[in-house]
């Protein structure tokens, strides 16, 4: 009983009537609605643009990546260096660069190729310079010269054990020193600039 | 390639005409299913209007080579705006049934035929997934592949719960008969 009524609504429902409105106008006024689909050149370049940008993203990551195993004089080394200094620029701290560059030197010192040797006391020379003005002014000068001392010692014990690179190991040294002579001078300058101010406040009144 | 999947190219491209043709095809199964599920002509016919509009816009998104076809992706959309309705008719039920009262002519008589009527009000007893089911397998004679993806479930699935349904259903038509 149930099948045949079944079976029975579903003719009646095949044979739905389908009103004049929908039969006569309906396509005419649907197409008047339809918006042109033309070819979306924003959307393509959009998409492009970000595509290249996320590969461009994707390959410098790579780059940098691959090249924090580079060693002094390759090709990828010069990123390597590029990528400490922005991050060093960024946060403000230099420890970990300073640290970088003085391993390479230790290491490049036992290495015979001169030219490893070279770069890394370039670097580590630049380093210290550009760490040096960036602390000037700021509190993290006692941070800088504890690197700077744990640097020298490093030097030292390298030295100690009779590297061939002998001199440059006491230049990166020297160099290491003057750093800090250079930041404590400007470190006592300051404070006595700061004790001066205070006097002469003290003298006015 | 087969003529509507000529006609669906060149629609994908922008050809209004072929658009046109795909409506002419299809207009009359959807105009049906929105009716049955609304009871209501006119607004079957704007549901039935807007799906196509909205299947104009997805058309580009559309793709043969998943499987899919143009009938399960043109029900999909009329499906979903006949939930979008009836979440909207739930929430306005009191308003509504005041309207219904006052405004009689709005709602058209479509129960001319006792028998559509006894089924309508069991299938109007199931719930939406199942009134889809039951309408999309047992009226339309869709295939359980379009079926499934309509619905967004396995093949397998709608299977099984096909054939509860129409025991289910035939248990409620028994009950409104008896």
């Amino acid at each position: 009983m149930s099948k045949d009524l079944l079976e029975q609504a579903k003719n009646e429902y095949l044979e739905t009537p389908v009103p004049e409105y929908i039969k006569h106008n309906g396509w005419p006024d649907l197409r008047v609605k339809l918006g042109n689909r033309g070819y979306d050149w924003m959307g393509l370049i959009l998409g492009r643009a970000l595509a290249f940008a996320a590969f461009g993203l994707f390959l410098t990551g790579a780059v940098v990546v691959s090249a924090q195993t580079a060693k002094p004089g390759n090709g990828l080394y010069t990123v390597k260096v590029l990528a400490d200094k922005v991050y060093a620029r960024a946060t403000g701290n230099y420890e970990m660069a300073i640290q970088r560059r003085a391993d390479e030197v230790i290491n490049s010192a036992g290495s015979p190729s001169q030219g490893g040797i070279e770069s890394a006391k370039k670097e580590y020379q630049n380093v210290l310079e550009e760490a040096r003005k960036n602390v000037k002014d700021s509190e993290s000068q006692d941070d800088f010269e504890k690197t700077l001392d744990d640097q020298e010692e490093k030097f030292k014990q390298e030295l100690e054990k009779g590297s061939e690179n002998e001199e440059h190991l006491n230049e990166v040294i020297r160099e290491t020193e003057d750093s800090r002579s250079r930041v404590k001078g400007e470190k006592s300058e300051g404070i006595d600039r700061n004790q001066e101010d205070k006097q002469g406040e003290r003298g006015k009144d | 390639m087969d003529k509507l999947s000529i006609l669906i190219k060149r629609a994908q491209e922008g050809d209004k005409d072929a658009f046109g043709e795909i409506y002419n095809l299809f207009y009359k199964k959807i105009y049906r299913y929105c009716q049955f599920h609304t009871n209501n002509i006119e607004l079957a016919q704007d549901i039935c209007q807007e799906t196509f509009l909205k299947v104009w816009k997805a058309l580009p998104s559309f793709s043969q080579k998943k499987g899919g076809t143009l009938q399960a992706f043109v029900f999909k959309i009329a499906r979903n705006l006949l939930i979008d309705w009836s979440r909207k008719k739930k929430e306005s039920k009191l308003e509504e049934h005041l309207d219904l009262e006052s405004n009689g002519n709005l709602i058209d008589d479509i129960e001319r035929n006792a028998t559509i009527k006894i089924v309508r009000k069991a299938i109007m007893q199931l719930d939406e997934l199942e009134q889809q089911i039951i309408t999309l397998h047992y009226f339309e004679e869709l295939s359980g592949v379009e079926i499934a993806s309509i619905v967004g479930m396995n093949e397998g699935a709608v299977r099984v719960r096909t054939h509860r349904i129409l025991e289910k259903l035939k248990g409620l038509i028994g009950e409104e008969n008896v």
